[in-house]
């Protein structure tokens, strides 16, 4: 530093002399008055620093990497707590309709799924006859397959007797029209049976007369 | 508060600790107070001589502090401003007193350019720790000298920090403190020790 220039030892003595034997010392009081008003200063409700000023006194105050840890912990823990509370609130408003049973009463089910199922083998047929063709063999040797699994009651056999009423109709429809009229007659005493007070030949024919309706 | 008034404390301190005051810690001030409080007085008593006008000073000029909302600017001392406060409280005072401005005279350094040869150094050991006769001495230096040398031993100011502080060149304020050296070294010289040291 400029000017910093090292003092002669009488220079450095007789400061020292006087540093040390002026004697003068402001009074208890006195350091009690001006200590109080500075206090007082900091503390009048006008002269707060506002929301942001607090916070950078706070942060740039004393053990300032205490209280700068302490601010990023609080901001990361918030953001966690949004996260956790965003994906809770997301799961509990999914559509119940996608991974969820079918809450629809069977009756509605006869009304809505015919016409939609009607359209999507319309357009499959129309599309390929062999694949039909494949199809209906496949749909054909499912009866058997079905059966041993329904005497031994596993839930794959289970899973199938209780496939929805208009699928089964369905078959039962596909079955005859294929001639194989034993397996036709067996699911539909299966079908009568989980429904007893279905009319089964009713519901046979409405459907057979919706499939051939002209499109 | 025991703070010794010429302790050395980082500039940078003393600004972060008015920074911090600022923003509201009260403590920060209390320290800031603790550091220079005894300096501060000392250079007043010794400027002015007189106890009483020293306190009401020395109170005006930390209240200035206290109620000012400016920060220490970045190029100044915190100390050297503070000096710098006191020291123009004072002036005001002076001023409303109707005393002459002992302060901003102009001063003939040559007249007051004595010889301080005939003080040995067994003289200057047995300077008198008389606190009357240290003020005596002070007070028989001229007003511009007083102050160089005061700023110098209660304030530990530099050589520049009071050219500064007093608007003077830094040789002018060099010239005052070795010419304040030289008298106070002659005035304080114990007759007593010196005669025993010479017999």
């Amino acid at each position: 530093m400029k000017d910093r220039q090292p003092m002669s030892a009488e220079e450095q003595q007789l400061l020292q002399h006087f540093r040390e034997h002026q004697g003068d010392e402001p009074s208890a009081a006195l350091d009690a008055r001006i200590l109080a008003a500075a206090t007082a200063q900091v503390r009048q409700p006008g002269k707060r620093p506002p929301g942001l000023g607090r916070l950078h006194a706070w942060l740039f105050g004393g053990a300032a990497r205490v209280r700068w840890s302490l601010a990023l912990g609080s901001v990361a823990l918030l953001g966690l707590g949004l996260g956790l509370g965003l994906s809770l609130r997301t799961l509990q408003q999914a559509p119940a309709g996608y991974d969820s049973p079918a809450p629809a009463a069977p009756a509605l089910q006869h009304y809505a799924a015919p016409a939609q199922e009607k359209k999507a083998m319309a357009e499959s047929s129309r599309l390929s006859e062999p694949a039909a063709g494949v199809m209906a063999d496949s749909v054909a040797e499912l009866p058997e397959a079905a059966a041993a699994p329904q005497v031994s009651g596993s839930s794959a056999a289970r899973a199938k007797a209780e496939a929805p009423l208009p699928d089964a109709l369905r078959h039962i429809l596909q079955l005859r029209r294929s001639g194989r009229e034993e397996a036709a007659a067996a699911r539909a005493d299966e079908l009568q049976q989980r429904y007893p007070q279905l009319d089964i030949e009713a519901q046979l024919k409405l459907l057979q007369t919706a499939d051939e309706a002209p499109h | 508060m025991t703070a010794h008034p010429v302790a050395s404390f980082p500039a940078d301190h003393d600004a972060a600790l008015l920074r911090r005051y600022r923003q509201g810690d009260a403590e920060a001030f209390a320290l800031l107070y603790q550091r220079h409080r005894l300096g501060l007085f000392r250079f007043l008593c010794g400027l002015c001589g007189d106890p009483t006008l020293a306190e009401e000073i020395f109170q005006d000029t930390w209240l200035s502090l206290i109620r000012s909302e400016s920060l220490q600017r970045e190029a100044v001392l915190f100390k050297t401003w503070l000096y710098q406060i006191a020291r123009n409280r004072l002036i005001d005072h002076w001023r409303k007193q109707g005393r002459r401005q002992a302060l901003q005279e102009a001063f003939d350094e040559q007249l007051h350019a004595q010889s301080s040869g005939e003080a040995n150094p067994e003289q200057q050991l047995s300077l008198s720790r008389d606190q009357q006769r240290l003020q005596a001495a002070l007070d028989d230096l001229p007003a511009e000298q007083r102050e160089v040398f005061l700023l110098r031993a209660h304030g530990d100011l530099q050589l520049h920090e009071i050219a500064e502080l007093t608007r003077t060149p830094a040789e002018t304020v060099k010239s005052r403190l070795r010419y304040a050296l030289q008298k106070l070294r002659r005035l304080l010289a114990d007759p007593a020790a010196a005669a025993e040291v010479s017999a």
